[in-house]
């Protein structure tokens, strides 16, 4: 298991440099059940992450990535491994919320700083004001 | 001092959370009863602390709960909603709870909660509202 270090920090989205999204980069460390994961959005059955893409490159066009994709980048971005993604619905206070609940392979001695990160992916994707609930584990 | 400014339900969650991760003295049936206590004490922990610092005096208020967290930026509304809806599953759903993820110990969840309510408890009337 790794340790997540502050020098992780610093390796944030590379949409922030107005690129266009790097698969090679992106796929370079997957972890096989996210590979599974994002092979289920591309509706590539039992799909390796690796395979996924190189068989599939309408990844590159951005209308066909999903929020769930995107908050898995913005999360990989930190140098964190998805190792799980679910999604749930529920309801409160009259209204739909929904979560996205991110398992890292990375063990996580801070929480706080975990927290501080999901908040800034959350803004970042304006999660917020969209009443979903990013909770990374 | 206050019950309030004491964080007497915070210090109860800490209390809480040593006795969870006590795998000695406690089965797992009592760690799961534990755990229910947690969430439910770090809800209330939340919701007091906005509310004393909104000035809503929830024990008065119709709706108390709604108020609160419609008062809320919708940043710590998210906070405070989960929060809520857990402190339900954890009083209602006789499913295992938390409810368990893949590979860690569902205990993370718990965790991270925690660093959330901490969060919570740092802010004040502007930045709760902001």
């Amino acid at each position: 298991m790794q340790t997540l270090s502050l020098t992780n920090e610093g390796r944030y989205s590379m949409f922030d440099f107005g690129n266009s999204f790097n698969k090679n980069s992106f796929i370079k460390d997957i972890d096989e059940s996210a590979a599974k994961f994002l092979g289920r959005f591309l509706n590539i059955e039992g799909a390796s992450y690796k395979t996924a893409f190189s068989k599939n490159s309408s990844i590159d066009d951005e209308k066909t990535i999903t929020l769930d994709i995107q908050i898995a980048r913005e999360v990989q971005c930190y140098g964190y491994v998805i190792a799980d993604i679910r999604e749930n619905d529920f309801e409160e206070i009259g209204q739909s919320f929904k979560v996205y609940t991110i398992e890292l392979r990375n063990e996580i001695s801070d929480y706080n700083l975990l927290l501080k990160q999901e908040k800034d992916i959350s803004k970042k994707l304006g999660l917020y004001d969209r009443n979903i609930i990013l909770e990374i584990v | 001092m206050s019950f309030i400014s004491e964080q007497y339900y915070r210090k109860l969650c800490n209390q809480l959370f040593i006795q969870i991760n006590n795998t000695s003295g406690y089965n797992a049936v009592d760690r799961e009863v534990l755990r229910r206590d947690f969430v439910s004490r770090l809800y209330y922990t939340g919701f007091l602390h906005c509310a004393v610092t909104l000035g809503i005096d929830s024990s008065n208020v119709r709706d108390s709960h709604n108020v609160v967290i419609n008062s809320l930026s919708n940043e710590h509304k998210l906070s405070l909603v989960h929060l809520k809806k857990l402190r339900k599953d954890a009083d209602y759903k006789t499913a295992p709870f938390p409810e368990p993820l893949k590979f860690k110990n569902q205990d993370v969840k718990l965790q991270r909660l925690m660093a959330v309510i901490d969060d919570i408890l740092l802010q004040n009337s502007a930045t709760l509202c902001a």
